[in-house]
């Protein structure tokens, strides 16, 4: 190992650690690289921050820190895993946070219009693929976490936590530059979970037919799919039996 | 490099005022990792401005003085970005950012010792290659000093550059605070560099804390800086120069204001009103 190599890991090692056997002068490193990971965490995490409150949010960063050197290139993904750290609505929380993050950044894609929807023949309809738009991410719940973060977001009292029973499925996807979330009723989140594996209107309708006979399923079907496109949660692009 | 003028740091909070434009910024400096994100909002508004002002690109990441591997798919990324918004130069910084695949998000220094000077030569050339185009590094601010130093640090920033072949983004801030830090002549410092080399100026404000000068960028150029800046920008007359403000950010008309100051100081280097 050269000198320079060695010099290199026993000085990472020790601002790692915080050290002092590299030497006093260090310190404003060590200090400057916990400095930047927890500012780091609570610009990706601003909410849970808000509800864990300073003290306990500063007591996870540093768990987390200590157990997680960074390897990534820009500090804005540094947090990726510091939900672990929590559970029940907090994990939630952080979850949350972390997936409106990647719905920001995520690829751009241009959503299908209705026009495009409507120059489709009424019989290619059942073999009719379609596909989510490029920046939609599911999200499931089993806590008030959303309603926890949009209070808390909007400068409002925090909400007691609760638990729920049902788990609640989300979408957040991205129009115009801006991130857009909704729940989704538990039908209508097996179907978008159907099309995200490329499956046609016909097994679209298939997963809506509980409870409804074929023609009530595809009248929902229908309705679903105007709804979506409606609010840019489909993708454009060549529509047809594509694979 | 060609002659850019003076031009700012872009930042998030300034990309609509950016873009409305009116503000007498002659280009952008953008930090590359910003944008190596698949797509959304940064990429949406590098692409407004860039159809109108020339960028620089300006990374923290490329660790071009670490003895750990160079990281290829970064620079992959960093080749993919350029080839999209087509900037005037890439610069990162003279140090490292750690080793063993860890990023300290830190900008270490380097010994300056002959080993280190053709270690990051090499790299350097290696990058050069790789980008297809001479890169601008950066003097960073240091805390400390390695036991050992075989030359100075604007020895150390000069070899470099010759060795590499590379161009030198000269930080008037990190010149002055190294000085404080390490009780040199700044004066000396920009003296020694060679004229050609410098492409590029750095100006931006920093803290005390305790004995050390710290590089926050997060305050306004400080006058002892604007001092020193004036004495490089009439060594270095083609240089570009941007300001730099990281945190503490102000309103952009606030930062223009500072930027006609850079301009209107190297017009006329005694500091009075132009």
């Amino acid at each position: 190992m050269t000198q320079l190599a060695r010099l290199q890991q026993d000085m990472q090692r020790c601002v790692l650690a915080g050290d002092r056997t590299f030497g006093p002068r260090l310190a404003i490193y060590q200090r400057a690289y916990r400095a930047r990971l927890v500012e780091a965490l609570a610009l990706a995490y601003p909410v849970l921050k808000d509800s864990l409150g300073p003290r306990r949010f500063n007591a996870a960063a540093t768990a987390y820190i200590a157990a997680t050197p960074s390897a990534q290139r820009s500090i804005r993904w540094y947090g990726a895993s510091f939900d672990r750290g929590f559970r029940g609505m907090h994990a939630d929380l952080a979850r949350w946070e972390w997936l409106l993050a990647e719905v920001f950044d995520a690829a751009d894609d241009t959503a299908m219009t209705l026009e495009e929807l409507a120059r489709v023949d009424p019989a290619g309809w059942p073999a009719l693929r379609l596909r989510l738009h490029g920046t939609l991410r599911f999200y499931t719940s089993t806590s008030n976490a959303v309603a926890c973060w949009k209070a808390l977001g909007a400068g409002e009292p925090s909400l007691p936590v609760l638990d729920l029973d049902t788990p609640v499925s989300w979408v957040a996807w991205r129009r115009d530059l801006k991130i857009r979330f909704r729940s989704v009723p538990a039908d209508e989140a097996r179907a978008l979970a159907q099309l995200a594996t490329g499956a046609s209107f016909s097994a679209l309708c298939d997963v809506l037919a509980a409870g409804l006979d074929a023609h009530g399923a595809a009248v929902r079907a229908a309705t679903l799919l105007k709804g979506w496109i409606g609010e840019g949660l489909i993708g454009a692009g060549p529509i047809g039996s594509r694979s | 490099m060609r002659q850019l003028g003076f031009g700012l740091g872009l930042r998030p909070e300034h990309y609509q005022a950016a873009l409305e434009g009116g503000h007498r910024i002659d280009w952008f400096e953008v930090t590359t990792e910003n944008f190596l994100v698949p797509g959304g909002k940064p990429l949406h508004y590098l692409e407004r401005v860039r159809e109108r002002w020339p960028v620089v690109m300006h990374g923290v990441s490329l660790s071009v003085g670490s003895t750990a591997p160079l990281d290829l798919d970064y620079l992959r990324a960093v080749r993919e970005l350029a080839r999209r918004f087509e900037p005037e130069a890439i610069s990162d910084h003279l140090c490292w950012t750690g080793v063993g695949a860890v990023n300290l998000h830190d900008l270490m220094p380097l010994p300056f010792t002959e080993e280190a000077v053709r270690h990051v030569a090499a790299r350097v050339r290696e990058t050069q290659d790789f980008l297809g185009c001479r890169i601008l590094l950066e003097n960073v601010s240091s805390y400390l000093a390695f036991a050992g130093a075989e030359m100075r640090e604007w020895e150390f920033a000069a070899n470099v550059c010759e060795a590499a072949d590379c161009l030198l983004l000269l930080d008037v801030n990190n010149v002055y605070v190294n000085s404080v830090n390490h009780a040199f002549d700044a004066r000396e410092y920009l003296a020694s560099i060679p004229r050609e080399r410098v492409a590029q100026l750095h100006l931006a404000g920093h803290s005390r804390e305790g004995d050390w000068l710290i590089d926050t960028h997060d305050a306004p150029v400080c006058e002892a800086v604007w001092e020193l800046y004036e004495t490089a920008i009439a060594r270095f007359p083609h240089a570009a120069v941007t300001i730099e403000r990281d945190d503490h950010i102000p309103p952009l008309a606030e930062l223009v204001a500072e930027l006609d100051r850079a301009r209107a100081r190297a017009a006329n280097p005694l500091g009075e009103a132009a």
